[in-house]
């Protein structure tokens, strides 16, 4: 049960990170570690206890942004669903799919993102060069990242459900029929 | 019966959290239109362990951008030297001519009383941490309500105006930067007088939307806070007015460069006021700050 836990501490310390580099370099032009870290959940682990972690830190990063309390929340819940949906039909533990896969999420996460903002705000959604070239770089960003940050997640979740045994390599085998 | 909650059991987490969130969002989005928002206690939590945490974590970072700006200023200083000495001298000559109006014409009585009625304690807090999202700006602060700061107090440096408190916790406490997309300000041009709103844009750089009918603003104008706004006292600098666009039919806009380098923001000062209208928004966050900001206005 340490796993949940475990995962959402690790999302956290994601989140502080992005924080204290934020001051160095603008945030486009850094990965969205907590959003790939999410995508590494919904692989690694998966079940209502992904959900929960994805809610838990999508709250947190809510709580130290300007973000409407429950926006990262809602579009983190969003891009795990979206994940594990994908990975019915795609092996996302392969290169090729997962560059896609991450790249047109990464997108989506991020124009959602915005779009969610105008539907509660009354920030104007301007679609100038300067905000597509900033999505572009992003989802490029969190492409070359995203092999990194599922890695650490699966090793981490491997670790905290005592899985990690020297020798012993697990087997994961999920029916096809799941959805989320 | 098990087993159809236990197929139906993840479809019912998700749309649980699905709605939940939807719910917050709609309950902040209001609280931020009328200006009260607070997080409250599990929010406080979050930064009272993040503000150290990035304290931390933020320290080589900001000593190794320090120690290239050292060198970078190193450099120019001496140019900088000779300038500023100049600079001084005028302005010494400039103020002992004001001065001289002044008390011919009497208002320096009147201006120190109203001084000493407005100003205003100020406390020196260091930036610990960004907004870890990269369509948000927003700073943690390493102070708190145990020291006094309270949501919807001014944050500002030496050059000017550069945000709002809006959560608190004991020890820390974040601040919305002016060029965040959901920061609007009431603005004035000190040349000119004319006054509308200032916004955050997405590249670092803020809006100003005013009044095509009566309004002169030109590039290179200075702008001020109106005190207009209810969340800011009258006079902070802002920026200065980089481009005017074309006039539509009621309103116009310029692009703002802000006074404050938002790139180097390490230490800050949270004025230790509160407009009356906050003062009221966030009336139940505590008594002894209430009493003590009413009595030094």
């Amino acid at each position: 049960m340490r796993r949940a836990p475990g995962l959402a501490a690790l999302g956290l310390a994601a989140l502080w990170i992005q924080g204290a580099l934020a001051g160095l370099v603008p945030g486009f032009v850094f990965p969205d570690l907590v959003f790939l870290g999410v995508v590494g959940v919904a692989i690694a682990v998966g079940g209502a206890e992904g959900l929960l972690v994805a809610a838990a830190v999508g709250y947190a990063m809510d709580f130290l942004t300007s973000a409407l309390l429950g926006q990262h929340a809602l579009l983190l819940v969003g891009a795990y669903a979206a994940t594990r949906v994908a990975s019915l039909r795609l092996n996302l533990l392969r290169p090729v799919p997962r560059v896609v896969f991450v790249a047109v999420l990464s997108l989506i996460y991020d124009l959602g993102f915005v779009g969610v903002g105008r539907l509660f705000t009354e920030v104007p959604l301007d679609v100038e060069w300067i905000f597509v070239r900033r999505l572009l770089v992003h989802a490029l960003l969190n492409v070359l990242f995203a092999p990194v940050v599922v890695a650490i997640v699966q090793r981490a979740s491997a670790v905290l459900a005592g899985e990690d045994e020297p020798g012993r390599r697990s087997l994961r085998v999920e029916p096809r029929e799941r959805v989320l | 019966m098990r087993d159809l909650l236990d197929r139906l059991r993840i479809p019912l987490v998700f749309s649980a959290i699905v709605v939940l969130t939807l719910a917050t969002m709609v309950t902040d989005r209001r609280a931020l239109r009328a200006g009260g928002r607070d997080h409250g206690m599990l929010a406080s939590v979050v930064l009272d362990v993040t503000a150290p945490v990035q304290r931390v974590l933020t320290a080589p970072a900001n000593f190794a951008v320090d120690l290239w700006g050292r060198y970078m200023a190193l450099l120019a200083v001496r140019n900088e030297n000779d300038r500023l000495r100049e600079q001084v001298a005028r302005l010494e000559e400039e103020n002992l001519q004001f001065r001289e109006a002044l008390v011919q014409s009497g208002y320096l009585d009147q201006i120190a009383a109203m001084r000493s009625e407005y100003e205003t304690p100020m406390l020196p807090a260091q930036v610990v941490g960004q907004d870890a999202s990269a369509w948000f700006r927003s700073v943690l602060l390493d102070r708190g309500r145990t020291h006094g700061v309270g949501s919807g107090m001014p944050v500002v440096t030496d050059r000017g105006v550069a945000g709002l408190v809006t959560d608190t916790s004991g020890r820390a406490s974040r601040a919305m930067l002016i060029t965040d997309r959901q920061s609007s300000m009431d603005g004035i041009v000190q040349r000119s007088r004319a006054l509308g709103i200032v916004r955050g844009l997405r590249d670092g750089r803020l809006e100003f939307e005013f009044a095509v009918r009566g309004s002169d603003v030109r590039v290179g104008d200075v702008m001020i806070t109106s005190g207009l706004g209810g969340a800011y006292p009258k006079g902070l600098r802002i920026g200065e007015v980089l481009e005017v666009g074309e006039p539509g039919d009621l309103l116009q806009t310029a692009v703002v460069k802000p006074a404050v380098d938002f790139g180097r923001l390490e230490g800050v000062f949270v004025m230790l006021w509160r407009a009356p209208t906050m003062d009221l928004l966030y009336a139940e966050e505590g008594g002894v700050l209430r009493k003590e900001s009413r009595g030094r206005r």
